[in-house]
């Protein structure tokens, strides 16, 4: 693939090779950028929410990353990601910590603690969330629902006529759009395809690449532990959103992430400051998790009783400046703006204003825009025209890079296809209205970068990162503290996934599973994905005499069927994967 | 899309299908079109289609989808052995080999073939990756008895002189002596014919 070109100024550029990954979510502008739907294609059944289930796990696993960062932890997160660039200058030619490498080290240190709850969250979202009985709704589901339920409803619902839901937990009965949803996602996870991606993370190794597995089977093990204590969680619904809530809105976190330190210290005060922040940081964490266990009720209280009053969505126009939904609180709002100030560089895109909006597709194009302000978009190896349109007044003039992106806008109800420069908006055309640059759009978008801009940023943030750490003293200071963070996280975590195991056990889990995942419990073949396929039929937990069906076995060779499965799991040093409560049928995995 | 990979010695692929259709293609130059439609379908069974795990490259600070990405390489050294496979199984057909089956009767001689490639091709590859090469003579050895075995030194020449005049009696016996005990570049031997009790010739372990 070619080489793509990222200004840091009016002189100064970066190049880099573009990610060829399916799919990945920004820290910084919380963009999601999915390849591999081209959103021309697809503008009927966007608009009509049959959006080809192929998407629909992606769109699932990085909308939870949207939502999960789309907090005030999540923006305190961005703000130091991007204090490096915008505070480096204060690093160099420094031996001790300044506000540049105090805000990445506690960066790098929060972000390997909550990754695997981040990326179990999402992983959740993909192979277990369904509707259950409670008045709340993640925006994960509004989108999905939008995008996929909405336009197969009257089939779906023929099919909840034939077949009752096996789940443990199930919607209200006169819910349609919860049941139908539920029904979807039941049916789509039964897929080859989707049992494939459920193999794939069983197998990951334990301590892996963004700890997937790990951070999975803590947060299965989460909800198994704060449902049985409270019987409401079982709900997955208002499981997840506790979750996100309780540890990505916590507004005391985030001001911790936020600290300053000042700049006219003595150095070994300075390393002391770095080294009390981060301490703050992991007992903060730390804190969150006991508080959850302790008094899972207030945590609930806290976390979702807000949402009741609100439905997520955000406006496009700022109508009611005392609105204060969405809003960071004011001394949070300026620690985060020291640390971003810098980026109001003209060379720069806009890049953490548009953080709510959720982008769900990418096509990578040629735009040309006119004199007399016509955009043609082109595409592939043979730059052939996919699309003619009028331009909105402030898209910049010649050809450059662009994208073709399809967004859900913040207010959760309005669906978008743009076409983006690295700057802004070159046209927009709402998918129900179908009309193209209505004002208040494209006021809304006009600053809204391109995902290679995204990508571009990301890359140039980096390079930042490898200045900040270059004198030796200070990287030493990152290096060591990123040992004790994934030291500290690898510990934590097999804790909450392996709950009252002592020491000695957990270890032996962590030995079976370090290479193949689950798949060293239960070898590679044949036995190991039988294990996976029954997992995803059961979810969460679902009815035995359904699950016995959908196996096309009876109901009594297939529990002798599980508790082999569990007896070969036990007998290997691991923990059961299965449980049984009253002809339910719980997966652990 | 063949990407001609950069590394050398094989071809990648997207897709199964990609790499199917790059075998029927090759292969239809050298052999019937129903031959190199039956090979490409078995192409991931006989392993000469391989699926390879590919790690996607993500922009730092970045939360990727956890998505199982695959190549699918044909190596220029499988091409060459089921070339010679094939050249061997063309002069097997041309003189009956196949019983039953008439060299024009394409769709049961392509059958027919297909099953002698299959039970052998994974084999001799298997071999082939120990360090070892097999002739041409060993390959037309190891198809006449897979078809026609087992069968004498004295059945077996005639058979092998109807599609190659210079076979003798000396050449037979020292190419059957060389299947006998294959070594390995492990150390160890690998007998890939052996003689019943009647004396008579037979593929082994295949």
């Amino acid at each position: 693939m070619d080489r793509r070109i990222f200004f840091t100024s009016f002189s100064r550029y970066i190049d880099y090779a573009p990610s060829d990954a399916d799919g990945f979510t920004d820290i910084l502008s919380n963009a999601v950028v999915l390849n591999g739907l081209n959103p021309l294609d697809h503008i009927d059944e966007i608009r009509q929410g049959s959006l080809d289930l192929t998407y629909l796990p992606n769109i699932l696993h990085e909308c939870t990353h949207h939502a999960t960062f789309n907090s005030p932890v999540g923006c305190a997160l961005a703000a130091l990601w991007a204090s490096s660039q915008t505070n480096w200058i204060q690093q160099v030619g420094k031996s001790h910590p300044t506000l540049a490498s105090r805000d990445l080290a506690v960066f790098q240190t929060a972000r390997t603690l909550l990754t695997p709850l981040a990326e179990g969250l999402a992983l959740f979202a993909e192979h277990d969330l369904i509707c259950g009985p409670a008045p709340i709704l993640s925006n994960v589901s509004q989108h999905a629902m939008l995008l996929f339920t909405k336009g197969r409803l009257s089939r779906l619902l023929d099919g909840l006529c034939v077949a009752p839901l096996r789940a443990a937990v199930q919607p209200q009965s006169e819910d349609v759009l919860s049941r139908t949803h539920t029904a979807l996602l039941e049916e789509a996870r039964r897929h080859s395809a989707w049992l494939e991606r459920k193999a794939h993370l069983l197998s990951q190794p334990i301590d892996g690449p963004h700890r997937y597995l790990l951070g999975y089977l803590a947060v299965k093990a989460m909800y198994r532990a704060l449902s049985k204590s409270v019987g409401e969680l079982m709900d997955p619904e208002a499981f997840f959103l506790l979750l996100i809530r309780h540890f990505f809105h916590n507004e005391e976190l985030a001001q911790t992430l936020a600290n300053l330190i000042p700049d006219n210290v003595e150095p070994q005060e300075a390393y002391l400051r770095v080294g009390v922040d981060l301490q703050g940081v992991v007992e903060r964490i730390q804190d969150l998790f006991d508080a959850l266990y302790a008094d899972t009720k207030e945590a609930i209280a806290h976390a979702l009783l807000p949402l009741l009053t609100t439905s997520g969505a955000l406006p496009l126009t700022r109508e009611d400046p005392h609105a204060t939904e969405g809003r960071l609180p004011l001394d949070l709002d300026f620690l985060l703006g020291i640390r971003t100030v810098g980026m109001l560089n003209v060379a720069w895109p806009r890049l953490m204003k548009h953080r709510p909006e959720f982008r769900f597709s990418c096509l990578a194009v040629e735009v040309e825009v006119t004199a007399d302000g016509i955009a043609i978009v082109r595409a592939g190896k043979e730059s052939k025209e996919v699309l003619r349109t009028p331009a909105v007044v402030n898209a910049d003039r010649g050809v450059y890079e662009g994208t073709v992106e399809a967004i859900r806008l913040r207010n959760i109800r309005t669906t978008v296809i743009c076409v983006l420069s690295s700057h802004g908006l070159v046209a927009v055309l709402d998918c129900d209205t179908g009309k193209w640059n209505a004002p208040e759009l494209s006021d809304h978008l006009d600053d809204l970068p391109s995902a290679i801009a995204v990508e571009g940023a990301m890359h140039a943030h980096a390079e930042q990162h490898d200045l900040v750490g270059h004198c030796g003293t200070i990287r030493d200071m990152l290096q060591g503290y990123q040992r004790q963070a994934d030291q500290g996280a690898l510990s934590m975590y097999l804790q909450l996934a392996c709950p009252g195991w002592q020491a000695p056990r957990r270890q032996t889990i962590f030995e079976l599973t370090s290479e193949k995942g689950l798949a060293g419990l239960f070898g590679d073949g044949e036995r190991f994905l039988r294990v996976c396929q029954i997992s995803s039929l059961v979810g969460l937990a679902s009815n035995v005499e359904s699950v016995a069906q959908a196996l096309e076995t009876n109901v009594k060779d297939f529990m002798a069927e599980i508790d082999g499965i569990n007896a070969e799991a036990r007998d290997a040093g691991g923990f059961p994967p299965f449980e049984l409560h009253n002809r339910w049928l719980l997966s652990m995995i | 899309m063949d990407t001609r990979s950069a590394v050398e010695g094989e071809h990648s692929f997207s897709s199964q299908e990609q790499a199917a259709q790059f075998l029927r293609q090759h292969f239809a130059v050298l052999s019937a079109e129903a031959v190199a439609e039956s090979i490409a379908a078995i192409g991931t069974v006989t392993e000469l289609i391989q699926k390879v795990p590919v790690l996607s490259t993500t922009p730092p600070g970045s939360s990727p989808v956890l998505v199982a990405r695959y190549r699918w390489v044909i190596k220029n050294e499988d091409l060459g052995l089921a070339d010679a496979f094939l050249e061997a199984l063309r002069n097997a057909s041309s003189v009956g080999f196949f019983v039953g089956v008439s060299a024009t009767d394409t769709g049961k001689w392509a059958a027919a073939a297909v099953g002698t490639f299959t039970a052998l091709f994974k084999l001799c590859r298997n071999v082939l990756n120990k360090g070892i090469v097999l002739s041409p003579n060993a390959y037309a050895v190891l198809i006449t008895l897979k078809a026609l075995g087992p069968l004498s030194s004295e059945d077996l020449l005639p058979k092998l002189q109807q599609s190659k005049a210079e076979w003798t009696a000396e050449s037979l016996a020292k190419t059957l002596e060389s299947l006998k005990a294959m070594p390995m570049r492990n150390g160890s031997v690998r007998a890939l014919v052996a003689q019943d009790d009647q004396r008579r010739w037979l593929t082994a372990d295949v």
